[in-house]
């Protein structure tokens, strides 16, 4: 082999090999990942009879920019996002004294706040113990029509509007009834868990 | 947006590079982020198993060691994974409350970008993330051999670099770093007339680690050793065809951040350690200061390598 053919293959081989290096790492891709939220809307009861109407509201479009700008995305990157849970729990209790227990039982129902959709029921909850649901998130058997409330409001958002939300806790029973020398005082916080599909324009090495 | 362009066009340029770490670091943290880590040994599993076979691979290549005669030569190779289509989904479990609790098949880091819808209970809907949809996997690393001392050679592998991003992104990002060491001993100098090759015997161990997350620990840290024999032969026209067989472990740990709770946290990853027989075959041409080598190891996770070494 000649000096000057050693060095073509040299070259060439060189070359190649520099070739397969700048090519692994040219390669786009749209991946869709998924961002997390959880939203949780806080209701402070602090009532002396067992029929009480507690309200938050949700601007759902912050929240949703926030979780977006979070994980270094926008809203037209958002493909599609939808309600995943709910869970609730009791998240303060008075120390001093302690309470006796309290069972409750009602339904916590969703409206919009910017425009007329609903309300509907979200979740009921039955002869709940105030004291065991203390530090627990108790996940929550959904009603269709609040949910698709709330994946409206979504779907609203990703169209470009600010969909917000009214939280409405309705509560039914207490055992034992409240009264003003016994009232129910506690701090009581439903969380929503959301999925946003989020598509981004990566360069992933991919060589071979 | 997350960028990591300057990194991208500086190991591009330098070509010491490791090619999946520095743009897909922090998106593999994005991605990992939509996981508890139930999930998250499924989804990188490839990953880790590409890793390890990668890292083992490229090593030993020539038994011929110089008894006594100083060589020094710097090597740059690239290993590569090819995925296959088993390796592109696994069995993800639903999280978060989701009712009813569902397994589904769902893109592995090297599977499908899509996303994985499941409907579930009361309109409600469970997002599992898309993968990268990679086809290889290609480590590149810079290796040193320096031998002739009583028919042994040192090996060492070295590469480190500083991530950082863009915009947001700008933050250190941690860094890759690359360092393995090992020794190979010409067993064949103790039976010059006994062996139509040569013959040799060693042992690699390296460590590989790769971004930075919040608690300041690595994102994904992972070590392999190697030990094993070797047999080349010199032909003419400067051919060595080589072979050797070897029992390769890997172990992968993962530190990542999650804010699937409204709270970030570290979510750490312990994947279970793999051990494996590997056989190489190989093909090197050994010039004068030069030499040129491809070969292809079969183990449980068959890889390629090829590169260029400088030196005499």
């Amino acid at each position: 082999m000649t000096a000057m053919t050693k060095k073509a293959v040299l070259l060439f081989l060189a070359a190649g090999l520099l070739a397969g290096m700048s090519s692994c790492i040219t390669e786009k891709r749209n991946v869709q990942f998924v961002v997390t939220n959880e939203t949780c809307a806080t209701f402070d009861v602090n009532e002396n009879s067992e029929n009480y109407v507690k309200t938050t509201y949700v601007f759902l479009a912050d929240e949703l920019d926030k979780a977006l700008s979070d994980n270094d995305a926008a809203r037209e990157d958002v493909v599609t996002a939808r309600v995943v849970s709910v869970s609730y729990g009791v998240t303060q209790l008075p120390t001093n004294p302690p309470p006796h227990d309290w069972h409750i039982t009602g339904a916590v129902t969703v409206e919009r706040n910017d425009i007329s959709d609903g309300p509907a029921t979200l979740l009921n909850y039955t002869d709940e113990s105030v004291r065991d649901s203390y530090g627990k998130h108790t996940p929550a058997s959904l009603n269709r029509d609040g949910v698709e409330i709330i994946n409206r409001a979504i779907d609203n958002y990703i169209a470009g509007g600010n969909p917000s939300l009214v939280f409405r806790l309705d509560n039914g029973a207490v055992s034992p009834v409240p009264t003003a020398l016994d009232p129910i005082v506690f701090q009581w916080e439903p969380c929503m868990v959301l999925h946003i599909v989020v598509k981004k324009d990566i360069e992933v090495p991919d060589p071979f | 947006m997350a960028s990591f362009g300057l990194v991208r066009r500086g190991f591009a340029l330098l070509v010491l590079v490791v090619c999946l770490a520095p743009p897909a670091s922090a998106q593999i943290n994005d991605q990992l982020s939509a996981y508890t880590g139930a999930n998250a040994t499924g989804y990188l599993q490839p990953l880790a198993n590409a890793f390890g076979a990668d890292l083992n691979t490229g090593i030993f290549r020539s038994a011929s060691i110089p008894k006594m005669r100083p060589t020094v030569r710097l090597e740059i190779e690239v290993m590569s994974v090819l995925f296959g289509d088993g390796d592109k989904t696994f069995r993800a479990a639903t999280e978060h409350g989701f009712s009813p609790a569902k397994r589904v098949e769902a893109p592995t880091i090297v599977g499908s970008t899509k996303a994985v819808l499941v409907e579930g209970d009361g309109g409600t809907t469970y997002a599992f993330p898309g993968g990268f949809d990679l086809h290889s996997f290609a480590l590149a690393a810079p290796q040193l051999r320096i031998g002739g001392l009583y028919g042994t050679e040192a090996i060492i592998r070295y590469f480190s670099l500083k991530i950082s991003g863009e915009g947001k992104e700008s933050k250190d990002l941690g860094d890759i770093g690359l360092f393995g060491i090992g020794l190979k001993h010409s067993i064949s100098q103790y039976l010059p007339d006994m062996l139509p090759l040569d013959v040799s015997a060693g042992f690699f161990w390296q460590r590989f680690t790769l971004g930075k997350n919040n608690e300041g620990d690595h994102l994904m840290s992972s070590s392999a050793f190697s030990f094993g024999v070797q047999a080349s032969k010199k032909l003419p026209m400067f051919f060595v065809p080589y072979a050797g067989l070897s029992y390769d472990t890997h172990k992968m740990d993962l530190a990542y951040d999650s804010k699937t709770t409204g709270v970030e946290k570290t979510i750490d990853v312990d994947f279970e350690g793999t051990s494996t027989m590997h056989l190489t075959l190989g093909l090197m041409f050994n010039l004068p200061g030069v030499n040129m080598f491809g070969e292809y190891d079969i183990a449980s996770m068959s890889t390629f390598s090829f590169g260029l070494g400088l030196g005499f």
